[in-house]
């Protein structure tokens, strides 16, 4: 990258660890031509982001399979392997204590995403996401609470509200049982669940390359049947986001998306958009400290503050702004001030708990 | 003679074990440790026959059938070395009558240069910690978003005064202040 101005060498890293996840959700990932060094720059960016499994996916193909590098890849994809098998008696053990409660989940990201990819171990996954009714949101609860702590693995969602707009009611209605193993597992219909994904991505600003691979394997395993009115929905503007999501997906690691709605938009993505995510996937995230924690330990707070800057892609999903090629700063800001307020709004509850 | 019999039929551990076969290496996750390994075949093979009742010398015939080619029965022992590190065995297998006058590297080198088959390896994985999901337990509080991965920092360094729910390898951050 010698020779390239700041900017541009960032942009380039991104599309480097772009070309490395390009196809990698595949059974048979396209052929990957990389040089050492670009894979040395790109290796740390994937380790981090748990993205390595995919990067053993394609470099165990190509003439780097013996590099220190896909050793790496390799060992990481070996863990997410075993970890998956953990992570399905988790699942197991969850929709057993779920069930035994009259609460009948529906899961989402996680395993139910990573059941599209061609092995377990090229998907990982930390919590076990649950959507449940809201009128069986109170059992929920008595279950975990019951659990004594052996399902801190759970993060309970009331109807999908976090993740999703579509109104919960209809997903749960469309969602379908899937067999892991001998248990089945409800979970979002294909074209819901495309649509969360979409909006997992957006909401938290495209920082993590496998989201957007999620978007691209969800797209890509979808059925001849694939309503495309119910993943869009009826609000233009909604559905544009998602769109967008796919066309990320297209633009940035070759998704299959020329026989969607979504194709015109993927050639017309607003200028600000791509360079955002090449940006972010080009550095370490940065963890973003809770606000709170500076209540106790002011020390450190403004140099902690820069990092809750939103990002543009964020900004505009959170004050549900439209992806057009208008400047995203005034989002951003106003981004800031709602979360601002509302920590405000938080501080005497938080005083109080201290 | 009894204690001689017992410790030349060693026996797996089986509790507290997770394991998952792959192609060509068998995965196994120490519940207890926290600890993921990777055997090869002949590793796996070993561990797959230590059923406490097997001898060495019967150790060796079976692997040598399955991998096809005759084993050693120092490559037996070399296996159940390693898993016995790894703590793959009951008890560690003690060797009674080990090769007189040779130190464990020049059985290796001697091993490598004349075995048939793989050498039994059996490795730690040790992968660097991914960020992992991006939600965690803040949406009730309209906080940041933070991570499973970013609890465990947190919790763990004792930065972000907040209790952290972990279970087996699973972080939630209970958002709920605590003094250090």
């Amino acid at each position: 990258m010698q020779g390239l101005s700041k900017e541009r060498e960032i942009f380039a890293r991104g599309a480097l660890v772009a070309k490395i996840l390009e196809g990698s959700w595949r059974g048979s990932p396209p052929a990957l031509a990389l040089s050492r060094a670009a894979l040395s720059e790109a290796a740390p960016l994937l380790l981090r982001t748990g993205a390595a499994g995919l990067g053993w996916w394609r470099v165990r193909l190509c003439e780097l399979k013996d590099s220190e590098e896909a050793a790496q890849f390799r060992e990481a994809y070996l863990l997410h392997t075993i970890q998956a098998v953990l992570h399905e008696r988790e699942i197991d053990q969850a929709l057993s204590l779920f069930r035994s409660f009259g609460v009948e989940p529906l899961l989402v990201k996680g395993w139910a995403v990573a059941r599209l990819y061609p092995e377990p171990g090229l998907r990982p996954y930390g919590d076990v996401d649950l959507c449940v009714p809201p009128e069986q949101y109170p059992a929920a609860l008595s279950a975990l609470e019951s659990s004594d702590g052996e399902c801190n693995f759970v993060d309970l969602h009331k109807g999908s509200a976090n993740l999703d707009y579509a109104d919960f009611d209809d997903v749960y209605a469309r969602s379908r049982l899937v067999a892991m193993g001998d248990v089945s597992v409800r979970v979002p219909s294909p074209e819901d669940h495309l649509r969360i994904l979409c909006m997992h991505l957006l909401r938290h600003g495209a920082w993590r390359h496998l989201w957007l691979c999620d978007v691209a394997a969800a797209l890509e395993s979808r059925g001849p049947d694939f309503d495309w009115e119910v993943c869009l929905g009826s609000n233009s503007r909604r559905s544009d986001w998602v769109a967008c999501a796919i066309g990320l997906a297209r633009e940035l690691l070759g998704a299959r998306a020329d026989d969607t709605p979504a194709a015109d938009r993927a050639g017309s993505l607003p200028g600000w958009l791509l360079p955002t995510v090449l940006k972010q996937w080009s550095v370490p995230y940065k963890f973003r400290v809770p606000v709170a924690s500076y209540l106790r330990r002011p020390s450190g707070f403004l140099r902690e503050i820069r990092h809750h800057w939103p990002n543009p892609i964020e900004a505009t999903i959170n004050m549900r702004g439209p992806f057009n090629g208008l400047p995203r700063f005034p989002f951003q800001v106003g981004d800031s001030l709602s979360r601002a307020a509302k920590f405000l709004r938080l501080v005497p509850k938080l005083m109080r708990n201290r | 003679m009894q204690e001689k019999t017992r410790q030349q039929a060693p026996h797996a551990r089986a509790e507290g074990l997770v394991s998952h076969e792959t192609s060509d290496e068998l995965l196994v996750y120490d519940l207890k440790r926290h600890k993921a390994h990777c055997l090869n075949r002949s590793a796996a093979l070993v561990w797959k026959y230590c059923d406490g009742q097997t001898s060495v010398k019967e150790l060796a015939r079976r692997l040598g059938k399955e991998m096809d080619a005759p084993a050693d029965e120092e490559v037996v022992w070399l296996a159940l070395e390693r898993l016995g590190k790894a703590h793959l065995l009951r008890e560690r297998a003690v060797r009674l009558d080990g090769p007189a006058g040779l130190s464990r590297r020049e059985v290796i080198r001697k091993l490598s240069m004349a075995a048939a088959i793989a050498l039994p390896a059996v490795t730690s994985i040790i992968a660097p910690t991914a960020v992992q999901a991006a939600t965690c337990l803040t949406s009730a509080m309209n906080m940041d978003p933070c991570s499973p991965a970013q609890c465990g920092l947190l919790c763990n360094s004792c930065m972000g005064n907040f209790a952290c729910g972990q279970t087996g390898m699973a972080f939630t951050c209970t958002m709920t202040p605590v003094s250090c």
